[in-house]
């Protein structure tokens, strides 16, 4: 027995002293370091006294992983070098395992000069910056990175989006002008239309006489979308909500969506056309391919996706769709829930690179990200390299055959490859540099149809507004559980299996689980936002 | 003569006929996998149902597995571990069962105990990962091979199988003066061919299937064993892995996630039939008479 | 002899397991250990208070004991008849096509499964034979727990038949020949000789078995549920799954695991005991 004690002890006491080893990385605090100089730095490429090899930290987009290993072998990549007199040694994670290598990374303490990925931090980039892990770039914009702070200082909603509450700034983001015509519309296909003789619907009447006629030809009808929430139909009734947990911005007041009365009305919408059979009833299990596929087989009359996507394989499969406008009550009824392009700040990992606060080359990765914001290192990652991928034909840029028509791989491929699609960069609107829309011009028309339409804003969208980490954990908590119980039940509302007199039962209990507090952590961040 | 009772033939019809069912149920998924890799890809995505047969034909998805620059060494690779790794393991878990099965050794209880206990409490990623690496094993073929080294469950399993031994085997042997490797080696084994064999069985195909300890571990694309890189491929052609949502639908996706459980399953499924030879008659031979 | 073993799980196992100290924290990476903030008990306290906590225990133990009842016994049973099978040709094509479904993966199985729920699909195609309407199955409540079971049952019964074949080709052919001049038919063998070979080995295997009682891996949840039907599917795993992706929170899932694993070891002791105390056979 006191063998065994001795043992037991033994162990615990090894493990003890491991757990100190490992526990002896320390986050550095926020130093600043002297400036060299108080005046903008924007001379390239960068004169330094010694070679300098910048590390960066980076996914790999896993179409380019295909045919490349790394962004060195990219070709706009390899110019920017040149360019910036920098070279630079890219670190991939493993493909669909980037937010597990990140951690691992971190927890190894060994970061390299730049991470772009940096929102992959438990908590966010903002986080990683108040842990001192990733540098405060405040400071140090306006003299190395003179071409990124000024758009910042143009932009006051993209600033607002990429500083804290107290203006301060963890990372290069990508700067989009807002305003690309949206990409997910109700898509239609040409033939049945005419096959039943009925024109694209504009208002919500004329929905149901087109599902009964498909209905007939014994086509399903609609496949909604898996979780019940289609924001076409919502924004008829003047609310917004998501399966994550709608939050939206009704005039400066934070308003989730399922609670309102709006949506009731919704529900009763969705219910009527699901026992009418105008809804397929497989809907709850059906992913994308899978609903793409039923229409492509003439199962099915009407889906909502992405209009480019749709429209180049529908052209592959030898028919065609056409794009209907936002559903209205009334013509002419105005909505607020466009959702695309909103803001300018774009939100993928990819496009957020912070700079390690204990890199040695500081400063050079600082101007080596700003190239990015220079009118040369703006053409070169939007449209590449030219005379390899794109010429130019009377002072406008085109791309050419290498780039649309590669027998080796697609323009999804190439725009990593030649081009870099995400990185934190200045971005030109996707009509014009990207590779997928330009591939025909139909493909582009069909993005443009019904766009611009002036009856359409984005006021309902909430900004990107930060909640600080104590904030986040409560709502997240409160959250977990009420979409959970949301979710359940406008899907039974939908199908029927509880009955809509039961609405103000499902918001009472929303309020018992703590909705009201929820919505004014986030009403609180928003006017802390508004601030800014 | 065999005398053939109206049980014995009601039994074995029954017998037969279910197992035949279960065989044809058990073999439809695999039918299923196969016909959609060699199917054309278009035609493919449009199929539901059952698959009975190949919707066209296409070799489109091995094309794209086969034209991977890393797959050859990714075979290799998944070989090595494999084979080294399984041998290791069956080496020092049958050492260990032995060592636990003795009923006269004093600690087995509380070291089961905490044997057991590492089935249900682990460190988790992080603290794993560190520990790979302050080891120095980070990057190498090692840490692939040394944290799966024993699995609990078999060691359990062959435990109880030696247990089940007769003592007077060993009793016989110990009188004739051999040490505990002898008798581990001389007599346990083959008396427990089966269960060896079983357990060969098990640790290879776990090393063949496993994918994880290579991504966290490796960073070499050299090292990469063979699960790992078909992943990799699936994902980069599946939407999921798609952020674009204007691309263009990859039709691939489909037969190369079929194609791609067809070249890391086939080779596995032949190791079975070689194993299986163990399994024919016990190996009890008349060396003790009750 | 004993010393590579302890020495892995020394090295490879306890060690780790200083790193068990996250759940009670709010864990950040860069920080190493020790600075991460303490917040104790927290995420027990928030798991139980919350509205889902009896329902995610019940769905995730209801699970297991479906699994058990039903998919214990299948490959001892499959096991004991294959044994019985005199063509060596035929016993060799059912044993090597039985493990097959082990080896397709979680996806392409449970994508076949949701084909099949469809109202098209085949399931609904037998339940018109049988006079039943078409339904989409993995929408209907009532239809997880049985199309979870089934399928499982069936992607695992010929993997699990394999050790208690091992285990059947040890016996002593004498002893089948000692039972027939005794008169014992087809059936009172296996009862009488086959299976009592078996015992040790299930019993072992049982006990571990309900040693994972309270584990339900959700990668298979995740690919067949739907809200409709979170009322019988959503387990532990399932719903720290959703929590995980809003927000980055190891600690979470991290106290949830040690949770789930006291839950099971105390499941364990108690199996253990019953199973000495019963049949003399035990893990310890």
């Amino acid at each position: 027995m006191r063998k065994r004690t001795v043992l037991l002890v033994m162990l615990l006491g090894c493990t003890m002293l491991f757990a100190f080893a490992a526990g002896s990385k320390e986050g550095a605090g926020n130093t600043s370091t002297a400036m060299q100089s108080s005046t903008p730095i924007r001379e390239y490429p960068i004169v330094t006294s010694s070679p300098v090899t910048l590390t960066i930290w980076a996914p790999l987009n896993s179409s380019a992983s295909k045919h490349i290993t790394s962004y060195n072998d990219n070709a706009a990549i390899k110019k920017y070098q040149e360019a910036t007199g920098v070279t630079v040694k890219f670190i991939h994670p493993a493909i669909g395992q980037e937010r597990e290598q990140f951690n691992l990374m971190m927890a190894s303490g060994e970061l390299p000069d730049i991470i772009i990925g940096a929102s992959y931090y438990s908590g966010g980039e903002f986080q990683g910056m108040e842990d001192g892990v990733f540098l405060d770039l405040t400071e140090y914009l306006p003299i190395y990175a003179p071409d990124y702070y000024q758009v910042i200082q143009d932009n006051k909603s993209f600033y607002r989006e990429v500083s804290n509450d107290e203006g301060r700034i963890p990372a290069f983001y990508s700067y989009k002008v807002p305003g690309d015509p949206p990409f997910r519309r109700i898509i239609l296909r040409e033939d049945i239309l005419s096959e039943i003789g009925v024109e694209i619907p504009q208002t919500l009447a004329e929905y149901e006489p087109m599902f009964q006629k498909m209905l007939a030809k014994g086509i399903t009808p609609y496949i909604l979308q898996k979780f019940g929430y289609e924001e076409q139909f919502m924004g008829l009734y003047d609310v917004w909500a998501n399966e994550v947990g709608g939050f939206y911005n009704d005039n400066g007041t934070v308003k989730y969506g399922p609670v309102q009365s709006g949506f009731k009305q919704y529900l009763e919408l969705m219910n009527s056309w699901y026992k009418k059979g105008y809804i397929s009833k497989d809907f709850t299990s059906l992913n994308v391919n899978q609903t793409r596929t039923l229409l492509d087989t003439k199962k099915a009359g009407m889906i909502v996706d992405a209009i480019v996507a749709n429209f180049n394989r529908s052209q592959q499969m030898k028919y065609s769709v056409t794009a209907a406008n936002y559903p209205r009550l009334q013509p002419g009824q105005k909505l607020h829930y466009e959702g695309n392009d909103a803001t300018p700040k774009m939100p993928q990992a990819e496009n957020i690179g912070a700079i390690n606060a204990k890199s040695k080359n500081k400063e050079v990765a600082l101007r080596f990200m700003n190239y990015a914001f220079t009118e040369k290192g703006i053409e070169l990652l939007n449209w590449g390299v030219e005379g390899l991928n794109f010429t130019k034909v009377n002072g406008k840029n085109v791309y050419n055959e290498t780039m649309l028509a590669n027998p080796k791989f697609g323009t999804e491929e190439a725009s990593y490859i030649y081009k870099m699609h995400f990185f934190p960069k200045y971005n030109m609107p996707d009509t014009e540099v990207h590779a997928n829309l330009l591939k025909s011009p139909e493909a582009l028309a069909s993005r443009f149809k019904w766009y611009p339409d002036p009856d359409m804003d984005s006021a309902y969208k909430l900004p990107n507004i930060q909640l600080t980490p104590d904030e986040l954990n409560k709502r997240t908590r409160l959250m977990t559980d009420i979409t959970t119980y949301t979710n359940e039940m406008v899907l039974k509302f939908i199908i029927g299996a509880t009955p809509l007199s039961e609405f103000e039962k499902f918001v009472a209990t929303c309020k018992s689980m703590g909705i009201e507090e929820a919505v004014s952590i986030t009403q609180g961040a928003f006017n802390r936002y508004q601030q800014k | 003569m065999k005398r053939y009772t109206a049980e014995d033939i009601t039994f074995s019809i029954a017998n037969y006929t279910i197992l035949g069912l279960v065989t044809l149920v058990c073999l439809y998924p695999m039918l299923h996998v196969f016909f959609s890799s060699i199917s054309d890809p278009i035609l493919l995505m449009q199929h539901t149902g059952v698959m009975l047969s190949p919707k066209g034909f296409s070799l489109d998805g091995y094309r794209v597995v086969v034209n991977n620059p890393n797959i050859s060494s990714g075979y290799m690779n998944t070989l090595i571990y494999t084979f080294v790794g399984t041998a290791m393991s069956v080496f020092f878990s049958s050492m260990g069962a032995y060592a636990l099965s003795r009923k006269s050794f004093m600690f087995k209880k509380a070291i089961t105990l905490l044997i057991v206990f590492t089935m249900y409490f682990s460190g988790g990623l992080i603290p794993n990962f560190l520990l790979v690496r302050n080891l120095g094993l980070y990057n190498t073929r090692w840490a692939v091979m040394l944290p799966v080294l024993i699995g609990t469950w078999n060691l359990i399993v062959m435990r109880t199988s030696f247990q089940q031994v007769p003592s007077s085997l060993e009793e016989s042997a110990k009188i004739d003066g051999a040490n505990d490797f002898v008798i581990l080696f001389k007599i346990f084994i083959p008396v427990s061919a089966s269960t060896l064999a079983v357990m060969i069985l098990f640790y290879s195909v776990a090393q063949w299937n496993s994918w994880f300890n290579a991504m966290i571990y490796l960073q070499d694309r050299a090292l990469y064993p063979l699960q790992l890189l078909l992943r990799e491929i699936l994902i980069a052609n599946s939407t999921s892995g798609n952020l674009n949502p204007d691309s263009d639908v990859l039709f691939l996706e489909e037969v190369i996630k079929n194609a791609t459980i067809m070249v890391a399953t086939l080779p596995i499924l032949c190791v079975y039939p070689f194993v299986q030879k163990y399994f024919i008659k016990g190996v009890m031979l008349g060396s003790i008479k009750e | 002899m004993l010393l590579p073993l302890l020495l892995y799980y020394f090295i490879f196992h306890y060690i780790p397991m200083a790193g068990a100290i996250i759940a009670f924290q709010n864990y950040k990476p860069a920080l190493g250990f020790l600075k991460s903030p303490w917040i104790g008990f927290t995420h027990f306290v928030d798991f139980f208070t919350g509205p889902y906590a009896w329902r995610l225990i019940r769905n995730t133990l209801v699970l297991n004991i479906y699994q058990i009842i039903f998919g214990f016994p299948v490959p001892i049973l499959l096991a004991l008849m294959i044994n019985e099978i005199r063509i060596r040709s035929f016993k060799k094509v059912v044993q090597t096509i039985s493990y097959m479904p082990h080896f397709i993966s979680l996806v392409v199985i449970c994508g076949m499964l949701v084909t099949f729920s469809r109202t098209d699909g085949l399931f609904n195609d037998f339940r018109v034979l049988f006079g039943m309407e078409r339904l989409s199955l993995l929408a209907e409540n009532s239809m997880f727990r049985t199309i979870f079971t089934a399928s499982g049952v069936w992607q695992t019964m010929g993997w699990g038949s394999i050790i208690y074949l091992a285990t059947l080709s040890t016996v002593d052919p004498n002893l089948y020949e000692a039972a027939s001049l005794d008169g014992a038919g087809r059936i009172s063998k296996i009862i009488h000789v086959s299976f009592p070979a078996l015992t040790p080995i299930i019993i072992i295997q049982l006990i571990m078995r309900i040693g994972n009682i309270l584990t339900q891996g959700f990668e298979k949840i995740i690919l067949l549920y739907s809200p409709l039907v979170y009322e019988n599917a959503d387990v532990i795993s399932s719903y720290v799954y959703r929590r995980g992706l809003q927000e980055m929170d190891y600690s979470f899932g991290a106290a949830m695991g040690i949770f789930n694993s006291i839950i099971n070891l105390t499941i364990l002791v108690l199996a253990n005991y019953t199973a000495k105390k019963t049949w003399n056979q035990s893990l310890w």
